[in-house]
């Protein structure tokens, strides 16, 4: 049906060039645009200020600027930000909001700062052990300050009715999302994996009003769609990828191959929206209690017992796949020490697994292939 | 023929092999003697261990113990064939690999006695650097142990004292719940008079070394960077000891004496070199002899001075506040601006420099960040030059001795002749 192949198209062009979409944006909506920072940022703050809240993208073509800053042995997406950034390119921005997420990402705020801020530029710190008594107090404390600087850089203060609104948008975008996935887990021939990684990578960069939507229009038409694949392969789960999406021609690899991707745990994926925000008193305090008890496990937070490779597991059983496809983003520490557990727990449960790495300016394409095609092979023999 | 001598170490600082050695034997022998044991993963408040005298080590210390004696080789290999990235901290690949060769009783036949640790019975981190805490999480799973990871804030505001405070607090609060929990572990309330004994020498300690920072900055040097390294385990892992205050006393009582005779590190000092943050271990020896034969001295650097430098900072008598504050002095939780102040351009002052190199580990990030801007606004605002290198701290297939050395080279010996260009035309 016409619809959906329409509003995926629109998905896919704001991926394409989510910049050309945000100073449209810009011009259109007279609003300040922030620029967030991987990951854990409570957009709902911004939105509810007036602002709009964006993902800052990453892609760049060729890093030159980028690497006069940062060595080549700290990620794509870092470097990636800061040549953006001091190229000018994300002159669209406002302001930049970072989380401290990782020691690659600390310092990409201090050279943006040193040689081109925006006007609002601000840190806050997400406690690294959530389990900890001490991390609610101390991250409410974060949340109320921040709340107030970015009512200081809007000009107007967040009530606590357009913080709950926000709080509700959200999760309506999030729910919508949640469906789309379910349809997919039943159905995935009817979305190609680059569609679905738009869909979502769509909804960081635009208003979630526009976003659901756009979604509610897909949800009523998308059975109807002719389906672009074909279901009679290997189900995939995809995971990793933690901070930007997912190389487009590793999708398409998979596809070509003969797999299909049924689910995900990837950070333009489900990690996005999977962490409903619960709707208490306090709106500061739902965005808190959102994230103290996130019941994602994430590589760069201790989170009780909560294991990664337990996690994705599970996914891959619920989604009834036949393998995982780990996509590692080189110089990505934070996975990097997930990565050895996880395997463990993939080999003892017999899941058959496979790490493709990927480097922003390197990766190997012919050499992925090789893999992706051992790796199918040995899965039809099975 | 009589061998040119081209670097004079102090004798002293030799001392701390004894140290290393009856520190590591004192770890493997609270487990014999049925004491608990943690490793703590980064610096960590080692004093709070050692007043419930719980064998305790740096996983970072003991990982340089092993680089230093070239041991570190299958280590990283075990580590890797567990799925460890070689692009993981080189010191965390070496602990970790050891730790999967101790519990599958395969411990290299080769490492030295006193560095072969038993296993703990809890693993603690402070999360200076942000990999701490899943280091540390590892090692709690290859041992089936509790690991008690104290986190700490990044210090974003370096003018809001408020956001200071409130992070020295959160860090206080759950030191507070790390004793709690050795008291459990130990089965014994906590001895905090013995940890207010402990701060006092580590204060009597503080002033001596700022008493020996003085000298330290003496031009020509008579103690250099390389010599301070070799001390630094006193500083930090060994501090709070008897030995380490004596140590430094030694040190002390040494360089004044060289001072007094005009006995100076390198014969001839045509120039001074400030290093930022770590450098490689293995190369300490070679490192001091090369810039010696450039008649140049690496006199100083942050990264050596160690914690809890500061006397006036250190009450034994708020052991936790004191213990939590010394954290912020870490340059990995501040901002840019503050480590060019504080660590970059106060130390090129103190130490009187020419020039700075800038050491960017390949497996450690936080030592590597912001190096490009930082050289450039230190040569903006000071007219100092700088030098960038890539190598590693402890993994040394990182280190290229032909570019490394061939940069340091080029770098000194510009250094120099600017530096010589510029008195003639005084």
């Amino acid at each position: 049906m016409r619809d959906a192949n329409e509003v995926i198209s629109i998905f896919t062009d704001i991926k394409a060039d989510p910049v050309k979409y945000l100073q449209s944006l810009k011009d259109v909506s007279g609003k300040k645009i922030i620029g967030c920072m991987p990951m854990y940022l409570p957009e709902e703050m911004i939105y509810a200020s007036g602002m709009h809240p964006t993902y800052v993208p990453g892609r760049a073509e060729r890093i030159t600027l980028g690497s006069k800053h940062l060595q080549q042995f700290f990620c794509g997406y870092a470097r990636a930000v800061v040549d953006a950034a001091l190229k000018g390119d994300l002159d669209f921005l406002d302001g930049m909001l970072f989380q401290d997420t990782c020691h690659t990402l600390r310092p990409v705020f201090d050279i943006i700062a040193a040689n081109h801020p925006y006007s609002f530029m601000r840190r806050i710190n997400m406690p690294v052990v959530l389990s900890r008594p001490q991390a609610k107090p101390f991250f409410t404390q974060e949340l109320r300050l921040l709340k107030r600087d970015l009512e200081g850089f809007a000009g107007k203060e967040i009530s606590e009715k357009e913080l709950k609104e926000a709080i509700y948008v959200y999760n309506e975008n999030r729910e919508l999302l949640k469906k789309i996935y379910t349809l997919r887990r039943s159905r995935p021939e009817l979305i190609r994996a680059r569609e679905m990684v738009s869909i979502v990578f769509a909804s960081m960069i635009m208003p979630k009003t526009d976003h659901n939507l756009l979604l509610r229009k897909l949800l009523a038409s998308i059975s109807e769609r002719t389906p672009p694949l074909k279901d009679q392969r290997i189900r995939v789960v995809l995971t990793g990828s933690l901070c930007e999406e997912p190389l487009d021609y590793l999708l398409d690899l998979i596809e070509e191959l003969g797999g299909i991707v049924v689910d995900d745990d990837l950070f333009t994926g489900s990690r996005y929206f999977l962490n409903t925000v619960p709707l208490l008193t306090d709106p500061v305090e739902s965005l808190v209690s959102a994230y103290i008890n996130m019941g994602l496990p994430c590589p760069t937070r201790i989170n009780g017992n909560r294991k990664l490779g337990k996690y994705v597991l599970d996914l891959a059983r619920r989604s009834k796949a036949d393998a995982i496809i780990i996509v590692m983003v080189k110089f990505c520490e934070a996975h990097d020490y997930a990565y050895p557990q996880m395997k463990q727990f993939f080999e003892e449960a017999k899941m058959p697994h496979l790490v493709l790495k990927t480097q922003h300016e390197s990766t190997s394409i012919e050499q992925i292939k090789t893999r992706l095609q051992a790796f199918f092979e040995l899965q039809r023999g099975r | 023929m009589e061998e040119k001598v081209s670097y004079r170490r102090v004798k002293s600082v030799g001392l701390i092999k004894d140290i290393v050695r009856g520190f590591y034997e004192g770890v493997i022998d609270a487990k014999r003697h049925g004491r608990k044991v943690c490793w703590c993963v980064g610096a960590s408040p080692y004093e709070v261990f050692r007043a419930m005298e719980i064998g305790h080590f740096q996983t970072e210390n003991w990982a340089v113990a092993v680089t230093a004696r070239g041991l570190e080789r299958p280590m990283i290999e075990e580590a890797e064939k567990a799925g460890f990235s070689s692009d993981i901290c080189s010191y965390a690949s070496i602990n970790i690999g050891y730790a999967l060769l101790l519990k599958k009783g395969r411990v290299p036949e080769d490492l030295s006695p006193e560095l072969r640790v038993p296993e703990p019975d809890f693993v603690f981190t402070i999360n200076t650097c942000p990999s701490m805490a899943q280091w540390a999480m590892t090692l709690s799973e290859i041992f089936n142990v509790p690991f008690f990871a104290v986190d700490v804030p990044l210090f974003y505001d370096d003018k809001d004292e408020l956001h200071y405070q409130r992070n020295i607090l959160y860090v206080m609060e759950q030191l507070r719940d790390a004793i709690s929990l050795i008291e459990t572990i130990t089965r014994a309330p906590y001895r905090w008079d013995r940890l207010k004994e402990i701060l006092a020498i580590i204060k009597e300690t503080a002033k001596v070394r700022q008493k020996l920072f003085e000298l330290w900055c003496h031009k020509p040097s008579a103690i250099t960077y390389w010599d301070m390294a070799i001390a630094l385990g006193a500083a930090n892992l060994f501090r709070g000891t008897e030995e380490s205050l004596h140590y430094f006393r030694k040190i002390y009582e040494e360089v004044k004496e060289r001072i007094e005779k005009g006995i100076f590190s390198i014969p001839k000092e045509r120039c001074r070199l400030l290093w930022y943050m770590n450098h490689p271990w293995f190369k300490v020896g070679y490192l001091s002899r090369f810039f010696a034969d450039l008649d140049a001295v690496v006199v100083g650097g942050q990264y050596v001075i160690g914690p809890y430098s500061d006397p006036e900072k250190i009450d034994p008598n708020r052991p936790l506040w004191t213990i939590a504050e010394e954290h912020p002095t870490r340059p990995y939780v501040r901002t840019m601006r503050y480590k060019i102040e504080k660590f970059l351009k106060a130390l090129a002052t103190a130490f009187q420099v020419d020039g700075v190199i800038f050491h960017s580990p390949r497996t450690c990030r936080p030592n590597s960040w912001t190096h490009f801007d930082e050289g450039e606004i230190l040569k903006r605002e000071m007219g100092l030059p700088y030098l960038i290198i890539e190598a590693d701290h402890s993994d040394p297939k990182f280190y290229s001795e032909a570019e490394v050395d061939n940069r340091l080279q080029a770098f000194v010996e510009m250094v120099i002749e600017r530096k010589e260009a510029c008195s003639l035309r005084e």
